[in-house]
């Protein structure tokens, strides 16, 4: 089959790879129809995530056909299409049965801090991902899901990872009735927290980024207030300043490692990699929030060490939150939502772009190039 | 009592004055109707929320619960020194190799709380890269650096009035390179 492969830190390359196998009786294999670039997957274009080996496929946002069932899957069939959740998970373990699907400790031998995820490097399970014509689904009896009546395929595809995520990340920033919620990141999962903190009953949406384009967009999406942080000369004392000296009540971090905005975090974090990226947008949210207000770090960190201000976490009684987003728990009430029409996933793609240009792809989305918001990679069996 | 001379040179009713909290001008509001309560949805998930309670019951009290089948690992399968023991499934991409692959069972050997753990996996990632590039080339297969950066797409998105000078100093830099080694050369032939 042709995947996407990982060729060292901002290369990849389309290549021939085996066709994958049935390895386990709960295995399918998908054909995948449709994958995207998720912004975590810039974090491993960056090479920023340890463990990632040359020759990795990414892609953990995918939908397709099912081609091959193992003999212990008896609730999906060949034919059947599917929306696979990023989280690998048994549903039968430990932090399965409690709901945390992103915490699957069945999964993932690599680490037990992280889930297993598709095409996430060897530290979420060394599984290649979505990004290619075919691609091995464990516990396909739990994880994947036939897309319902009522749900396109693109919107299907944006909810097997940025929408369940920007919704949870609203959900764990604990929105109290007119609560006033600052997003750092105008990304996808920025974007949808945006939409999400509406839902969840928010008074005030702000949404920070450095990129006009992705700012404009989701004043309009969100809707929000917008402001490009490069104008400010002080962004923290900004936020409060706009927030009666108080301070939002929830603050999210929907940007993670690969932050902008501070000379020092990029210097240890990229140049020297002395730390796990740039932590600015985590400092900015724990210093700007109220005291006793709630930070969701809902942007991928990785596991090596970052610099944190823990003092002012500990002194400001802040509550912070993070996980990754187990989306089945989530797909439910969003189904409902997509077809009432009051969250539209598939409105933030931008751009499509067949498998064998893959990195014009990530070149695009990583530099933001043409006002690029969500790449769909389209691999050339996806009709067959 | 006498009354209180409440303003003295030490106290003073009045606040000192606030500073400014106007927006800035770049800061840009979007269609947000007066009263919140009007933006589309809202309030519908203000008591309805699927992640609550964030962990739901569960009389599973092993770290797997019941497994009935497990994976038979076909090639070596790293596994932290936290788990209990090989997890029933596990990816099957890229098996470590060569001295990136020694490096990568050092790591393994210590625990993700330690930084030898990461900083060793981090490091072997680079020495995995170099290796692959001698690989690439043994096996026909060498790396083509501008299509996997994509450097023609980069460029074209540049602006072309930069794209012009960009060119034009890459071009200068090459011209004065080649100047450099034809002066060279003529002035050893003279000596």
């Amino acid at each position: 089959m042709r995947a996407m492969t990982y060729r060292g830190p901002f290369r990849v390359r389309v290549e021939d790879k085996p066709d994958p196998e049935i390895l386990h009786p709960n295995d399918a294999i998908i054909r995948v129809t449709r994958a995207a670039i998720c912004g975590s997957d810039i974090h491993l274009y960056h090479g920023l995530m340890p463990d990632l080996r040359i020759g990795h496929t990414f892609g953990h946002e995918f939908i397709g056909i099912v081609e091959e069932v193992g003999p212990n899957v008896d609730n999906l069939k060949t034919g059947d299409k599917v929306l696979v959740p990023f989280n690998i998970c048994c549903g039968t373990c430990y932090f399965c049965s409690r709901g945390l699907y992103g915490n699957c400790h069945n999964t993932n031998p690599n680490a037990t801090a992280a889930g297993a995820i598709y095409g996430y490097s060897h530290t979420c399970g060394g599984y290649d991902g979505g990004q290619a014509e075919y691609v091995r689904v464990p516990f396909a009896n739990f994880g994947p899901e036939k897309i319902p009546e009522g749900i396109s395929d693109d919107d299907a595809l944006l909810l097997t990872d940025a929408c369940p995520t920007g919704y949870h990340a609203a959900q764990m920033a604990d929105i109290n009735e007119g609560d006033t919620v600052l997003i750092f990141g105008a990304g996808p999962v920025g974007i949808f927290a945006a939409r999400s903190a509406w839902l969840m009953g928010a008074g005030r949406v702000i949404v920070t980024d450095h990129l006009d384009y992705r700012l404009d967009f989701v004043s309009r999406y969100g809707p929000a207030e917008v402001i490009n942080f490069t104008h400010l000369k002080d962004p923290i004392v900004y936020f409060k300043k706009i927030t009666d000296f108080l301070g939002p009540d929830s603050a999210i971090d929907a940007v993670g490692c690969d932050a902008s905005g501070s000379i020092y975090q990029s210097l240890l974090g990229f140049k020297l990699k002395a730390q796990a990226g740039n932590a600015v947008a985590m400092h900015w949210a724990i210093n700007s929030v109220r005291k006793g207000g709630t930070v969701v770090a809902i942007g991928a960190y990785g596991p090596p060490m970052n610099l944190f201000p823990l003092g002012s976490l500990f002194n400001k009684g802040l509550t912070l939150r993070g996980n990754q987003c187990p989306v089945k728990r989530q797909l439910p009430r969003l189904y409902e939502h997509v077809r009432n029409g009051l969250i539209k996933p598939s409105e933030i793609i931008t751009h499509r772009f067949p498998l064998e240009d893959i990195a014009e792809g990530y070149r695009v989305f990583t530099s933001k190039l043409d006002n690029c918001i969500k790449p769909v990679i389209i691999p050339d069996r996806a009709a067959a | 009592m006498a009354a209180h001379d409440y303003d003295s040179e030490r106290w003073t009713s009045k606040a000192p004055p606030m500073r400014d909290t106007s927006l800035d001008p770049h800061h840009i509001t979007g269609p947000i109707p007066t009263d919140y309560r009007q933006v589309k949805g809202w309030g519908v998930d203000l008591t309805n929320r699927p992640m609550y309670p964030m962990e739901l019951p569960s009389n599973v009290m092993t770290a797997r619960g019941e497994v009935r089948d497990w994976q038979v690992p076909q090639e070596k399968i790293h596994n932290s020194i936290e788990h209990p023991n090989l997890t029933p499934v596990f990816g099957t991409s890229c098996p470590p190799t060569g001295l990136s692959g020694r490096m990568r069972d050092y790591a393994y050997k210590y625990s993700e709380g330690t930084n030898r753990h990461w900083m060793t996996l981090v490091f072997a990632d680079r020495v995995n890269m170099l290796e692959s590039l001698f690989t690439g080339i043994l096996s026909g297969k060498p790396d083509n650096w501008p299509a996997e950066k994509a450097w023609g797409t980069r460029l074209r998105a540049v602006d072309p009035a930069r794209r012009v000078r960009f060119m034009a100093a890459g071009a200068a830099v090459v011209g004065a390179v080649a100047l450099g080694i034809v002066l060279t050369k003529a002035l050893s032939e003279d000596d």
